[in-house]
């Protein structure tokens, strides 16, 4: 077992390797002198141009881009990842403030949209083709064509505005502290950012499902005198949870890259409006570390979606094969 | 050859019958119809400039005059609309017709040549997809600028793996297939083959998925330019109107402004995802 | 082979454990209605094996299903009655419990117990072939999660699986086909059920394997003396192992007795096509027999006369108009067929 995850873990170093090259390869064809994301703008400031030579030479901005990558690089594992262009600030300390904020929206999202989806798409197969499945794919319809933005903005003018039942946007307020405080900020844009995800979820929940229960040991599990309730979830909706954990895999990117709106919508302080700010303000050394940062997480989320349906599907761990009969 | 052409036309009946029946995708051709029209007959249609600001006319309630009021500045939000529509469909076809283009050539010659060029960019597409699009539609915007033409240059970049990906997946179950074996004993020529009977039979998914990407860009467009990075401010879009209504006093007391244009992308999304599921049904029939 | 096999006089002194009459099954396929199992009616006798016998799409395996009541939701019992007799001889009316109710899950795997023909796609991937045993045990004794366990070890035991303590923790895909079909079978024989109902259980299997799980239900059989239905379309493996056999066309017995009567004498013409097609026990599902011309009827028709009369050497002209009425033979001997009007016993 520990074999596999080994395998799967390699594959994932080389992928991180590669993204940071790219992105590495970004910010030195972004327009604007590489030093002044190198250092920061007090030091800048007080140097003449000669020092400024001397210091490039020093700081090794005139070596080969080889040595440039493995410099930068190991600058990112020790966590200097450079200087904003438009604060001047480290651009460690502004992510280190907004990856947290994106991650627990992300993770309350993809929870949320989880435990709707799958619980909305197994019933939709278990009652298939009554007012219920009907009712799911409508529902399902309109999560995937509306657009997120005009979601959020509708849930805000509802829900904020009209009911006051939650802030209409940021992370906190003045004294919130604790997690439960700060829940209250969560909940609209998670909702808003899992509504896609629960549509494609309930859909693909629902087909995978019906492929499930069409299978012989379903009506096995019925011949042992198993009560209908048991016979669809024991055995038919832990089978069905196999392909959906693929299908998860495949959307986390599109979660993400989701928190970009809702973020802004919301005024949430993440990576999402980080990345919008940074980019109207053309801040580029800020929009590829965000990039990067984020493209590695969600390289590490996929990585423990793997990780997962391994656990749940023996087949894989053990490699399915013909044992001693 | 007679015969060729005999089966053909029952195949296409027979596809017919089956389109017409699924009424959704009528109703989603019909609403994408109707969307199409009012925005390409904009200037019979309305009578109103969209980008004619007229402070002594902002903020006015839906009237006979202004079907929809005005926005903040003075402009007619009705013309705005159609004139919108204009501009966020084109962007959406042309952007779903050229990825798809990058990546029918693409996936051709993945398929067919195979072997290293084939794990290149097999690769290169993978690494494509561990990017959430709308992060790499950013930084290409970042260092591109905005603009509709940048936007369609963007959205062919990045989009053309999934459209790849189909065609190479195609080409390949086909290609192992008797009769290209029998074509190629009867000296056919391999560009021939290609042209003539693989890519044919991998249209069918393709035009599902350019249908369905139409929705997509459209969507991500209104989400740029609801954000200002899309298309300039200067040109309507049906995003920038609800960009420009991005307020919270406006949001409240003049929702029209903001639901009008939200209506009109999800309506034509949902046109989309009813037609590109009834294509679907029609080209692959899980029969 | 077997030389315990009951002669039909001591069948006829068996008490009857399952009575089947007039049943008919039907299916709603879009707007077709499917005529699965037309007219059946048979009973089994406690600790005999009745061997239910015809080309594939003739209703045997349907019928099967429709004892206990485990027909997909298209199918639905239309018309007959299934009752079944316990060892107190208490009397359950099967065909009259709703699906999936209470009373006709109390008899699912407790007493009646069915196997089905593909081990690998009977088998639950994800759990362990244990529990999967277990399930069935616990769902009807209240067992503790011990006790069960020893009951699993015990029954792999006696159906040949070494180290049973060690595979009662192995994934289905640990397993061969054969022993598949041990697991099936365990399940189904662990609550001891008076009734084991097998569908076409090793049409699926290899020939060498075939052998070995037929000797080992017919060990079962004689040792829990239990009831068994064997379904097949194999004639071969009837003569093996059964005591009754019934052979199903389109939806009918058209023949049924011992399997001495039906093999010594077979009346139907049917029957005799059958008997002349059997190679020594076969290899694999062989469906198209190739000494009867012409395909197996699409199961929507609707015959006024025998179903089998497009096929039949020695049809006459009353055989399509009219339904053949059933005559019996030496006591046990039946037969639907205008051949044998006259001679009968009650003819």
């Amino acid at each position: 077992m520990l074999k596999y995850y080994g395998t799967r873990f390699s594959l994932l170093i080389p992928k991180l390797i590669l993204i940071s090259i790219i992105i590495f390869i970004g910010i030195q064809l972004s327009p604007g002198d590489p030093i002044t994301s190198t250092i920061s703008p007090e030091v800048y400031a007080k140097l003449s141009p000669v020092q400024l030579e001397d210091l490039r030479d020093k700081l090794g901005l005139n070596d080969s881009m080889v040595h440039q990558y493995l410099r930068w690089f190991s600058g990112i594992l020790r966590g200097d990842f450079g200087y904003s262009l438009v604060t001047g600030g480290k651009i460690s300390k502004i992510i280190a403030n907004r990856l947290p904020a994106t991650f627990e929206l992300a993770l309350f999202a993809l929870l949320f949209a989880t435990v709707f989806g799958l619980s909305f798409g197994a019933l939709s197969a278990i009652k298939k083709n009554t007012v219920i499945d009907y009712a799911n794919t409508v529902f399902g319809m309109i999560g995937i064509s509306v657009p997120p933005f005009f979601f959020g903005l509708f849930a805000i003018l509802i829900f904020s505005i009209h009911l006051k039942w939650f802030p209409t946007g940021g992370r906190m307020g003045y004294g919130d502290i604790t997690f439960f405080d700060r829940l209250k900020y969560l909940v609209l844009p998670a909702f808003v950012l899992g509504i896609s995800l629960i549509a494609t979820l309930m859909r693909f929940t629902r087909g995978s499902m019906l492929d499930v229960l069409s299978k012989d040991y379903i009506k096995v599990a019925r011949s042992k005198g198993l009560s209908e309730p048991k016979v669809n979830l024991k055995h038919g909706f832990r089978n069905a949870l196999i392909p959906i954990m693929v299908v998860l895999v495949m959307r986390i990117p599109m979660l993400v890259g989701g928190t970009v709106i809702i973020e802004s919508v919301f005024n949430y302080p993440g990576m999402g409006s980080l990345m919008v700010s940074s980019i109207s303000g053309s801040d580029m050394p800020v929009v590829m570390i965000s990039t990067f940062v984020m493209t590695s997480s969600i390289l590490v989320a996929s990585f423990l979606v793997d990780v997962f349906a391994a656990i749940i599907d023996p087949r894989i761990r053990f490699g399915a094969g013909e044992g001693a009969g | 050859m007679a015969g060729n052409k005999v089966v053909k036309s029952s195949l296409m009946r027979r596809n017919h019958q089956k389109f017409l029946s699924n009424k959704l995708a009528i109703l989603g051709l019909g609403i994408i119809l109707v969307l199409v029209f009012l925005s390409a007959f904009a200037p019979l249609i309305c009578r109103y400039d969209p980008v004619y600001i007229d402070v002594t006319q902002r903020l006015q309630q839906p009237s006979l005059d202004h079907l929809l009021g005005t926005d903040n500045v003075g402009r007619d939000l009705f013309a705005r609309l159609l004139y919108g529509g204009r501009v966020s469909i084109f962007i959406g076809i042309v952007s779903a017709l050229a990825s798809s283009a990058v990546g029918i050539i693409l996936g051709s010659v993945s398929g067919y040549i195979g072997g290293k060029v084939d794990s290149v960019i097999l690769y290169i597409s993978e690494i494509f997809m561990s990017f959430p699009s709308m992060i790499l539609i950013l930084v290409l915007v970042g260092f591109m600028g905005q603009g509709i033409m940048n936007l369609i240059i963007i959205f062919s970049l990045i989009g053309w793996p999934g459209t790849h990906r189909i065609v190479r997946s195609r080409i390949l179950s086909l290609r192992e297939e008797l009769f290209v074996e029998s074509c190629r004993a009867s000296g056919i020529k391999g560009t021939s083959i290609m042209f003539n009977h693989l890519l044919p039979n991998a249209l069918g998914p393709v035009i599902v998925g350019i249908t369905l990407s139409t929705g997509g860009y459209v969507l991500a467009e209104a989400g740029l330019s609801f954000l200002g990075l899309g298309v300039e401010a200067s040109v309507p879009t049906w995003g920038n109107i609800i960009n420009a209504a991005r307020n919270l006093r406006i949001m409240q007391n003049y929702p029209t402004l903001w639901i009008a244009p939200g209506v009109a992308i999800s309506l034509f999304s949902l046109g989309i995802n009813f037609l590109g599921d009834g294509l679907r049904d029609v080209f692959d029939p899980e029969q | 082979m077997f030389s315990t096999r009951s002669s039909r006089d001591e069948i006829l002194n068996n008490k009857i454990v399952l009575k089947v009459e007039n049943l008919q099954t039907k299916f709603k396929v879009g707007k077709r209605t499917v005529h699965a199992v037309n007219d059946v009616s048979f009973e089994l006798k406690k600790g005999t094996m009745l061997g239910i016998v015809g080309e594939s799409g003739c209703g045997k395996s349907v019928t099967a299903h429709s004892i206990i009541q485990l027909l997909p939701k298209a199918g639905y019992i239309s018309n007959g009655t299934v009752r079944y007799y316990d060892n107190n001889d208490r009397e359950y009316i099967l065909s009259d419990y709703d699906r999936n109710s209470k009373e006709i899950r109390a008899v699912r795997g407790e007493e009646i117990a069915m196997i089905f023909q593909d081990p690998l796609a009977s088998l639950d991937p994800v759990y362990r072939i244990g529990p999967q045993i277990a399930e069935n045990l616990l769902e009807h004794e209240k067992l503790s999660k011990k006790e069960a366990f020893h009951r699993v070890v015990s029954m792999l035991a006696e159906l040949g699986f070494s180290r049973p303590e060690e595979r009662y923790y192995d994934y289905p895909h640990n397993f061969s086909g054969g022993m598949k079909q041990r697991v099936m079978i365990a399940i189904a024989m662990i609550c001891n059920p008076s009734i084991l109902i097998a569908d076409e259980p090793t049409t699926a299997l290899d020939v060498t394997i075939q052998a070995q799980i037929l000797s080992l239900m017919k060990k079962l059989q004689e040792t829990h003396n239990t009831s068994t239905i064997l379904i097949t379309h194999n004639m071969g493996i009837i003569a093996e192992t059964c005591d009754e056999v019934a052979v199903i066309y389109m939806g009918r017995i058209v023949e049924f007795g011992t399997v001495e009567q039906v093999f010594n004498t077979p009346l139907h013409p049917y029957t005799k096509a059958l008997l002349k097609s059997v190679p020594v026990l076969s290899s694999g599902p062989r469906e198209k027999l190739a000494y009867i011309p012409g395909a197996t009827p699409d199961g929507s028709e609707v015959f006024t006369g025998c179903a089998f009369e497009a096929r039949c050497e020695f049809a006459i002209p009353v055989c399509k108009n009219k339904l053949p009425v059933e005559k019996t033979f030496d006591k046990t001997h039946r037969v639907q067929c205008w051949l044998y009007e006259k001679g009968s016993e009650n003819g």
